[in-house]
């Protein structure tokens, strides 16, 4: 269903794995409040990886076992955030992970983000199928009928264009890039 | 630039896809470090790419809250739908009983009323048919009854008495009086039994004729056997006649009177006819009825052939100018062998009438039974009973 782009196995996901999410967060320092946003993310996150044509589940590995996985590091992650932001009201010139997102660089995603609503279906799914389901070029164009992974290309950096366009009408462009 | 804008941005693609192999990725590292331009490029690119996997991100969250809220409304909308026909299902239930109890309490009460209505049909169906069998009957219904008491009769009346009733002759009523009676018919309301009064007043016009063809030979002959003695019986009989012719002048002028009477009462009833009394015949220990004339005349009534001293029971009809104007009539029970008189009320209410003699207490007793109950009649109280029901006062009950 995944593989199909049959979004209904998000709620097959959140409904399956609910229980155990539950169990998990409430047994590790987890509030109630906690467990509707970890399945979102959790349920994204197996989505995002499974939708990956890479992603490779090892026969002898349950799915339960590879979203068990994803939820314990979530969940460390989630901790850890908690945690770092609270010594960072402490310790203020703690340095963040490299691998991890600094607030700044959530707030930029937030705003490309928001300005790829306003650019057109063609160009998000372009986008999307690269950065978020790691497509190639050919496959794209497979996909959404182009010509060849050239004409994707450039299509691409046309979307790019247009989508910082948006960006710098709505922001300023020294503020963000 | 545009070669280096190129290589960069697919090595920049390579790298946020990671799709870069080891030598690209040293090479990649060399390039940051060495060329700011490039490094910021990378940067840009790399928001770019976040912000992109944010956005799909999101869209997917908001999917899957929709799928979500769409479950929980079917699922409610399911389940809302589940409470409506439970809802509904015992609602119908709930109408189906109310339904039920109204039809079967429409059912009781019209099955009630039909009863009720067949119920009313039959009591007035049988109202009718005794209405009918009065009719078809009239003297069985209105006979005045006289019995005797189930104890034998003793006669133990004192010769002092015999001798009173012999030298006392017995006043006879006057045929008119009771012609004058039967003329009334024809002032009461006609109604059914109306055929029936004229037929008997016609019987009673024969034996009247018949009797006056009849010699005083004949009546002496009759009485002597019945045991009456003959002076006593020649008396009642030379005084009936000359009560007749005294009274026949004054026929015409009674009957208007009788008529105005009858006008002016407001209780009819006591013109009821007594067509018959029933007397018990000790002799031969039946019943005997006696026709109005043999009532009034006092011929061919029971009496005891056992003893010359028996009790013979006859029945004249006593006629008073103030009795009459009281419309109430009078009968004179009179005992040939006692010579005592005895006045029986004959009160037109009185549907039956039993007279019970009792003969062992002294004086005898005689007890009147009606329909209003028992009461004791004494010879020497008669005069007083019939003031008492000329009053219309009623008589007390007498153990």
């Amino acid at each position: 269903m995944i593989e199909n782009g049959d979004e209904r196995a998000l709620a097959y996901l959140y409904r399956t794995y609910s229980k155990m999410v539950r169990g998990y967060i409430l047994k590790n320092s987890g509030k109630e409040e906690d467990i509707d946003d970890m399945l979102q993310d959790i349920v994204v996150l197996v989505w995002e990886k499974i939708a990956c044509k890479e992603f490779v589940l090892y026969e002898s590995t349950q799915l339960s076992t590879y979203i068990y996985s994803v939820m314990k590091n979530l969940w460390l992650k989630r901790l850890n955030k908690q945690s770092k932001f609270t010594s960072h009201s402490i310790e203020e010139h703690d340095t963040p992970d490299e691998d991890e997102e600094t607030y700044e660089d959530m707030q930029k995603s937030e705003i490309v983000a928001q300005a790829m609503q306003h650019i057109g279906s063609t160009c998000k799914e372009i986008l999307t199928y690269f950065y978020f389901y790691k497509y190639s070029m050919e496959e794209i164009a497979e996909k959404l009928n182009f010509a060849n992974a050239q004409t994707v290309k450039a299509k691409k950096y046309q979307c790019q264009k247009k989508l910082e366009e948006i960006i710098k009408q709505q922001y300023n462009a020294l503020d963000l890039l | 630039m545009n070669e280096n804008f190129t290589y960069w941005s697919d090595l920049v693609d390579k790298k946020l896809q990671n799709k870069l192999s080891e030598q690209d990725s040293s090479a990649f590292d060399a390039l940051i470090t060495e060329n700011p331009e490039f490094k910021k490029f990378y940067e840009t690119q790399k928001q770019f790419a976040q912000g992109i996997k944010m956005a799909e991100r999101l869209r997917l969250k908001e999917s899957l809250k929709i799928q979500l809220q769409e479950e929980t409304e079917s699922a409610s909308t399911a389940k809302s739908r589940f409470s409506y026909i439970f809802w509904l299902s015992q609602h119908s239930a709930a109408i189906w009983l109310v339904t039920i109890s109204t039809v079967i309490a429409l059912s009781s009460v019209l099955l009630y009323r039909t009863w009720q209505h067949q119920q009313q049909k039959k009591q007035i169906a049988l109202q009718w048919q005794k209405a009918e069998d009065l009719l078809e009957e009239p003297n069985k219904k209105q006979e005045v009854i006289l019995s005797k008491p189930d104890s034998p009769i003793t006669h133990n009346a004192s010769p002092a008495n015999k001798e009173t009733t012999v030298n006392k002759p017995v006043k006879p009523a006057p045929r008119q009086n009771f012609n004058a009676y039967l003329s009334e018919e024809a002032i009461i309301p006609k109604n059914k039994n109306e055929d029936n009064d004229k037929k008997l007043a016609d019987d009673v016009v024969v034996i009247e004729k018949k009797e006056k063809t009849k010699t005083e030979d004949e009546v002496k002959t009759k009485t002597n056997n019945a045991g009456i003695p003959a002076q006593v019986l020649s008396g009642i009989v030379e005084e009936d006649k000359v009560e007749n012719e005294k009274k026949s002048s004054a026929k015409l002028k009674k009957q208007a009177n009788k008529e105005e009477i009858v006008q002016n009462s407001s209780i009819k009833e006591f013109y009821l006819p007594v067509y018959a009394l029933r007397i018990q015949d000790e002799v031969q220990n039946k019943n005997f009825t006696a026709t109005p004339e043999q009532i009034r005349s006092g011929k061919d009534m029971p009496r005891s052939t056992k003893s010359t001293t028996g009790p013979k029971i006859f029945v004249t009809q006593y006629t008073d100018k103030k009795v009459q104007e009281d419309n109430v009539w009078y009968y004179d029970f009179t005992r040939d062998s006692a010579g005592e008189h005895l006045f029986i009320y004959a009160d037109f209410e009185f549907q039956s009438l039993q007279l019970y003699i009792d003969r062992n207490p002294s004086p005898v007793k005689y007890y009147l039974k009606t329909k209003k109950g028992v009461f004791a009649l004494y010879p020497n109280q008669t005069q007083k009973l019939a003031e008492l029901v000329s009053d219309k006062k009623i008589l007390k009950y007498v153990e």
